[in-house]
């Protein structure tokens, strides 16, 4: 049994899935609050607006400003449950596969449509 | 035994990456003006990035997180932007400059203007970093460097009056020209203890998998490597200020610094020097890239490592592939490189606060490095030089408009 | 502050022409374009020497030419501004020459 700091130890920190591949970083996290029973942690943040929220109002605006110009209207926001947390240490290992989370969308964007045009980009270990 | 051989590899590969475009041009700016008198300001550059690079290599063994995580683990997300936007701004001027320096090294070979070479350079980068691993880059770089030793021997033959350059390692003041030497003072700081040398040493660290294993290793890389380095950048300002101070030569072009070499050591001097500006210079490009992309993608939370195929870390290669072509585009334009230099190793020196003075608090964090946390002395020898380091923030703007060329 | 908005619009006028002036705009002051001037011919005078010697190739030393006649051109436009008396005018005219000189003897050394 230990103490774990939310600000400290959990909040902007490095995220990895079941397969040990970073997945992003903790950029916020949600409680829950429900009628008669004490608030918990309930989900990670994954996601820009986020991030930008933290920073303040006109980097908000900022971030909608360019995701409209790049015809983006939903947020690539991922919200996984807390529950899904299995180790919190340097990283904080989560039991979500990387590949269908939707922050990671614009990686896998680049990989498929401009990085995987280009010779040389995958196959054997480098 | 296989310590060792780390060790050399490090030293290495200081020797070559302390000399690079900003070193060279600086170090014989202020050979040429103000002969020896500047030498105690490379030696007090290379002992601070001594300092800083040990605690950032320290730092990575002992947390297995680099410098650039930490900025944001420890600082959160807010405060992190301040360094990551100064260093990522700062790194892309002096990368063009690096970009510059390759292309002069070209264009004194070839004949061909210099701006017909910052693409090429760019795009031969590009492709050393997608098809190369962490291995290549290091180890290439490294024993390349090793040309930069020309400066060493050029210093040499030239017969160096050594009781007044042991004494030019004491601060002294100008008796002339307060502007421009203060101003000269500055770059070569800027020169000397780079943000992208220490953030890259810190995340080379991880791409290596050091451990408190590499605790020594790394006190000795940091340390000695450096010390060469800066020995060769004293080489510099020693060569300058025997070649061109007597004959009141001012650099005011990249294309008379290639006299510094040819005067003592002839055609092998010239060559040499073509090929250490070409190969110290495309070194530190690839650095530089490199820890913009590493800085950028710690920052975030990508997946990263050289090590990796670029498909496999698609925004972490999406991002070094845009700012090395991005950073050719002044160059190509026509800038002059030499100008470039100037302003990027200014501005260089001018944003070293919100990279050091952090460094101050993690060093000092006993839950990321145990009973490694820095010694009075340590702590000590940091807080002299992030004082210094507001210091050059303070009067960056001003010298820059009252001793800049 | 109290003062009328024209005095403040003064100020900041004021303010940028010498920052203008600090960089670019003016020509620098004489003794600095002098300098400037004999810099390159002891540069062009080293590079002579250097060719002779085998040291440095044709190639470069067209480079450094090309690079000392910009200056001198540069020279040339903005130091008559700056030279006010007699006594300038005549070390700037010296100066002009003896760059002009070098270069030609570079020239004549490298055979271009």
């Amino acid at each position: 049994m230990g103490t774990v700091h939310l600000s400290r130890n959990v909040i902007d920190t490095q995220l990895v899935d079941r397969h040990q591949q970073k997945i992003g970083r903790i950029d916020e996290l949600l409680l829950e609050l429900e009628e008669g029973k004490p608030p918990r942690v309930a989900t990670i943040v994954i996601s820009g607006a986020a991030r930008a929220r933290r920073v303040g109002g006109w980097m908000v605006a900022c971030h909608r400003a360019v995701h409209a110009l790049l015809g983006q209207r939903a947020e690539h926001e991922s919200r996984v449950p807390f529950d899904a947390v299995r180790c919190i240490a340097d990283t904080i290992e989560l039991d979500v596969e990387g590949n269908t989370l939707e922050s990671l969308r614009l990686e896998r964007w680049l990989s498929e449509h401009v990085i995987g045009r280009i010779p040389g980009a995958s196959g054997e270990r480098k | 035994m296989k310590k060792w051989g780390e060790v050399a590899l490090g030293v290495v590969t200081c020797i070559g990456g302390f000399l690079e475009v900003g070193s060279i041009a600086t170090s014989a700016q202020g050979g040429a003006e103000f002969g020896y008198q500047l030498a105690w300001v490379l030696l007090l550059g290379t002992l601070s990035l001594a300092i800083l690079m040990e605690m950032t290599g320290r730092l990575a063994a002992v947390s297995r997180r680099s410098y650039g995580d930490l900025l944001r683990e420890r600082f959160g997300y807010r405060f992190f932007l301040l360094p990551f936007l100064a260093v990522f701004i700062v790194s892309l001027l002096v990368l063009a400059s690096e970009i510059g320096g390759v292309a002069i090294a070209l264009q004194l070979a070839t004949g061909v203007a210099f701006r017909w070479w910052a693409i090429p350079t760019a795009l031969i980068g590009w492709l050393l970093l997608w098809r190369g691993n962490f291995s290549i880059v290091e180890q290439g770089t490294a024993l390349l460097g090793l040309v930069a030793l020309s400066f060493g021997v050029a210093a040499l033959v030239l017969h160096p009056a050594w009781p007044t350059l042991g004494r030019a390692l004491l601060p002294s003041l100008p008796s002339h020209d307060h502007a421009r030497y203060w101003y000269l003072a500055v770059s070569m700081l800027g020169a000397s203890i780079s943000p992208y040398l220490y953030l890259f040493y810190s995340a080379g660290a991880i791409e290596d998998e050091w451990t408190i294993e590499h605790l020594g290793v790394n006190r000795i890389t940091a340390s000695v490597g450096n010390v060469f380095g800066g020995g060769l950048a004293i080489a510099s300002l020693v060569t300058a200020a025997l070649v061109l101070a007597p004959r009141e030569i001012r650099v005011d072009a990249y294309e008379q610094i290639a006299l510094l070499l040819a005067t003592p050591l002839g055609r092998p001097g010239f060559v040499f020097f073509v090929m250490t500006l070409f190969i110290t210079c495309f070194g530190a490009t690839i650095e530089i890239v490199l820890a913009m992309a590493y800085i950028l993608a710690q920052g975030f939370g990508w997946r990263w490592s050289e090590n990796l195929k670029p498909a496999q870390d698609a925004r972490f290669s999406t991002s070094y592939t845009v700012l090395i072509l991005l950073a050719a585009v002044p160059i190509a334009l026509g800038m002059d490189p030499l100008s470039l230099t100037n302003i990027s190793m200014v501005a260089t020196a001018a944003s070293l606060p919100v990279t050091v003075i952090p460094l101050f608090v993690l060093m000092n964090d006993g839950d990321l490095l145990n009973t490694n946390v820095n010694g009075w002395a340590s702590n000590l020898a940091l807080v002299v030089i992030a004082l210094l380091s507001v210091v050059l923030l303070v009067a960056a703007l001003p010298l820059q408009l009252l001793g800049g060329g | 502050m109290n003062r009328p908005a024209h005095t403040r619009a003064h100020a900041r006028l004021a303010l940028l022409a010498l920052l203008a002036g600090g960089g670019c705009g003016s020509p620098p002051p004489l003794a600095k374009q002098l300098e400037t001037l004999a810099s390159w011919t002891a540069t062009m005078q080293l590079a002579k020497e250097r060719h002779g010697a085998g040291a440095i190739t044709y190639t470069y030393a067209t480079q450094l030419r090309d690079k000392a006649d910009d200056a001198f051109q540069q020279a040339s436009t903005t130091i008559g501004r700056a030279a006010q008396t007699r006594t300038d005018s005549a070390y700037a005219a010296a100066a002009l020459d003896s760059l002009r000189t070098a270069i030609r003897q570079l020239e004549a050394e490298i055979g271009s």
